[in-house]
């Protein structure tokens, strides 16, 4: 072997580095995709048919979430204002009287799973069908604090292990969900968060505000655990359920063959094919809010169900999936579980986050985001806020600031600059943004999680960011993209302020 | 996520010409199938390998008109969402232990490529773009959204580790 200077400046071996490269090459010999039919499903999954932009990325979350499979189902909202009873989408549903006396034979005996597993030429009238038919009728009074919710989750086949099943309750409005919350065995987490952003929480007031604060707790039960929720405010204040499940690999190749959940809420189904990711089928089902359900799913067994039902209304979007394969939205929540909310506020419950270069558009439960550049139309960016925060609480005229007079729109204490100052914002571009902690306002921190909170150690390690030994603000460190403003400089110490682009700070 | 992959709000939802869409078809089965396999390298099963390309492209063809380097911006998109996947199996093994191994056959082992397996998520994204994928540094940097610093130590640090493994095998 010849010695000789490595990729990186180093020293290593010429052979060593090719002996590498030759392996790569076989390694990857056997992945032959179909490029031309990866090509076609890329297209149909990008039909201008489904209106992206509404539906805020909900489609491509759920195009994710259908690749690895999930089994999931969420509550959508429970405020005393009901936000949903006019929902955009076409009600096409059942009535409730129609939903309980339909009878439909499982999908194993109309040939709908037969069909789905064809993907595109699957029949939705059909696939409606079956999903409607599986409700059943009420089950008894309204949940309340100590009711049971039950989760049950039967698979058939060789497969052996238990399948998991997650049950999350996100806590969105007001209450503090305790250790008790949820019974059984479960990795319970985020507590300290919800007592964290009590604050927060309390100045909710609006339907628009109440899904930027969702919160999670939750964790992993077993297949048929009973849940019961011990919160006496829970189902009176906005909440969400989400149950996941993952299978074995076993259990993979097979079918589930029902997945009930029993749980009061206002929902929409949607039908999505999941070869050609379209959604198919939407329908409100019209049921009053906290009347309880059971929506069980049943398949024809021995090959996988292409469809895909997921519970929507029309401010979250395609909030959650029933599909086959669970594995990415139980994992998912996970990823959240793991950060420190005072370091790392939870990013994936939002919908938009900072970047240096503007502002993200996130799909809260794939991750998957946008950037929305500074320079983009002022109308662009105050809607993609709104659709989390709601209206902007005020605007102002900064007529001093360094770079030209700018407009900022303010929600609490996160401010987005806007270049010019005509107050109806025509014409006007996206200029910078800012978080500062002496106001109140929502929890929105970056992609990588850091906020207003996070620690020194936090903005260094994950941003590269260096303090500014000339700044004249104080402890002011800065990564190339973001300022970041802090109560000192070791690494405990914390972000009173950041922000990016052009911005309005007085040196 | 630099604002040269941006797409603005309205872009999300624009329609592409004849001639933009015949563009991303060439440019689709030009890089596709590489681009599968880099991924497949990086989180090591081809179906979730093809399942994430597919979502970069249809974020590319999505962000179209918006998007000045095509290539670069899907494949910092494979790139992306190959972390994404590598922190949800992470965290699933590390939390959970549930995640079973690939059901999927894989392909003959090789003792470089199994070490490979065992370098962090990070480094072993980078030993790959640049080992297979051809990437110089500023080019991981670009796809990784790290500087090219961190990209260079990395990259120097995941060969020295990998010359351990086998020198301790």
């Amino acid at each position: 072997m010849s010695n000789s200077s490595d990729s990186t400046g180093g020293r290593f071996d010429d052979a060593f580095e090719e002996e590498l490269k030759s392996q790569l090459r076989v390694a990857v010999a056997p992945v032959m995709p179909d490029v031309e039919h990866a090509l076609q499903s890329v297209h149909r999954a990008s039909s201008p048919s489904v209106d992206r932009s509404q539906r805020f990325l909900a489609v491509a979350a759920a195009i994710a979430l259908i690749g690895a499979g999930a089994v999931g189902l969420s509550r959508v909202s429970s405020t005393s204002e009901d936000v949903f009873a006019e929902p955009a989408v076409t009600t096409a549903g059942a009535t409730p009287s129609q939903a309980v006396s339909t009878t439909v034979p499982p999908m194993s005996d109309d040939g709908v799973g037969d069909d789905a597993v064809g993907g595109v030429s699957a029949d939705p009238a059909l696939q409606r069908r079956a999903i409607l038919a599986a409700e059943v009728p009420p089950i008894s009074s309204p949940l309340a604090g100590g009711d049971a919710l039950r989760v049950t989750s039967a698979l058939s086949g060789p497969g052996s292990g238990q399948p998991f099943v997650s049950v999350e309750v996100f806590a969105d409005i007001g209450e503090v969900l305790t250790a008790d919350a949820l019974g059984g065995p479960y990795n319970r987490r985020f507590d300290s968060s919800l007592f964290a952003r009590r604050d927060v929480l309390s100045q909710v007031a609006g339907p628009a505000e109440w899904r930027q604060e969702t919160l999670n707790a939750g964790g992993f039960v077993s297949p048929d655990a009973t849940v019961t929720v011990q919160n006496d405010r829970l189902w009176d204040d906005a909440w969400d359920l989400l149950v996941s499940g993952t299978l074995t690999d076993a259990q993979r190749s097979l079918l589930f063959e029902a997945i009930e959940v029993e749980l009061g809420v206002s929902y929409a189904i949607v039908v999505a094919d999941q070869s050609s990711s379209e959604i198919v089928e939407v329908s409100w089902n019209g049921h009053s809010e906290n009347e309880p359900r059971t929506l069980s799913l049943d398949a024809a067994s021995g090959a996988p169900t292409r469809y895909t039902v997921g519970v929507e209304n029309e401010d979250v979007g395609f909030s959650a999936v029933i599909a086959y394969e669970a594995e990415r939205v139980a994992v998912a929540e996970l990823d959240i579980a793991q950060t420190p909310p005072t370091e790392e506020p939870n990013v994936a419950s939002q919908a938009v986050a900072l970047d240096g270069d503007g502002i993200l558009a996130i799909e809260p439960e794939s991750g998957d985001s946008v950037v929305v550049p500074f320079g983009s139309p002022r109308a662009d960016v105050v809607a993609l806020i709104e659709m989390s925060y709601g209206p902007p609480g005020s605007e102002s005229l900064l007529e001093e600031c360094g770079g030209g007079p700018l407009t900022s729109v303010n929600w609490g204490s996160f401010s987005v600059y806007f270049d010019g100052t005509a107050s109806s914002g025509e014409g006007a571009a996206f200029a910078g943004w800012a978080l500062d902690n002496r106001f109140a306002g929502p929890v929105i921190a970056t992609g990588e999680g850091l906020g207003l909170g996070s620690t020194v150690d936090a903005i260094v390690t994950a941003r590269s960011a260096v303090l500014d030994p000339e700044s004249t603000l104080g402890s002011e460190y800065f990564d190339g993209a973001i300022s970041w403003l802090t109560s000192g400089v070791t690494g405990s110490d914390t972000v009173e302020a950041f922000w990016a682009g052009e911005s309005c700070v007085l040196r | 996520m630099s604002s040269a992959d941006a797409t603005s709000v309205h872009a999300m939802s624009a329609e592409l010409s004849v001639r933009d869409a015949a563009a991303f078809d060439a440019l689709f089965r030009a890089e596709y199938a590489g681009l599968v396999r880099v991924a497949y390298l990086i989180i090591g099963s081809q179906a979730r390998a093809e399942e994430l390309t597919q979502d970069a492209f249809g974020q590319l063809l999505t962000a179209w008109p918006s998007v000045d380097r095509p290539g670069g911006f899907v494949r910092t998109a494979v790139v992306s969402r190959c972390r994404d996947a590598q922190r949800r199996d992470i965290t699933a093994r590390r939390k959970l232990g549930l995640l079973r191994p690939q059901a999927e056959a894989e392909p003959e082992a090789h003792y470089l490529v199994d070490a490979l397996a065992a370098l962090s998520p990070n480094w072993r994204t980078i030993v790959v773009l640049r080992f297979y994928g051809g990437l110089s540094i500023p080019e991981i940097a670009d796809a990784t959204d790290q500087p090219e610093g961190t990209v260079k130590s990395g990259l120097h640090r995941a060969l020295a580790q990998l010359r351990d493994q086998l020198d301790s095998a």
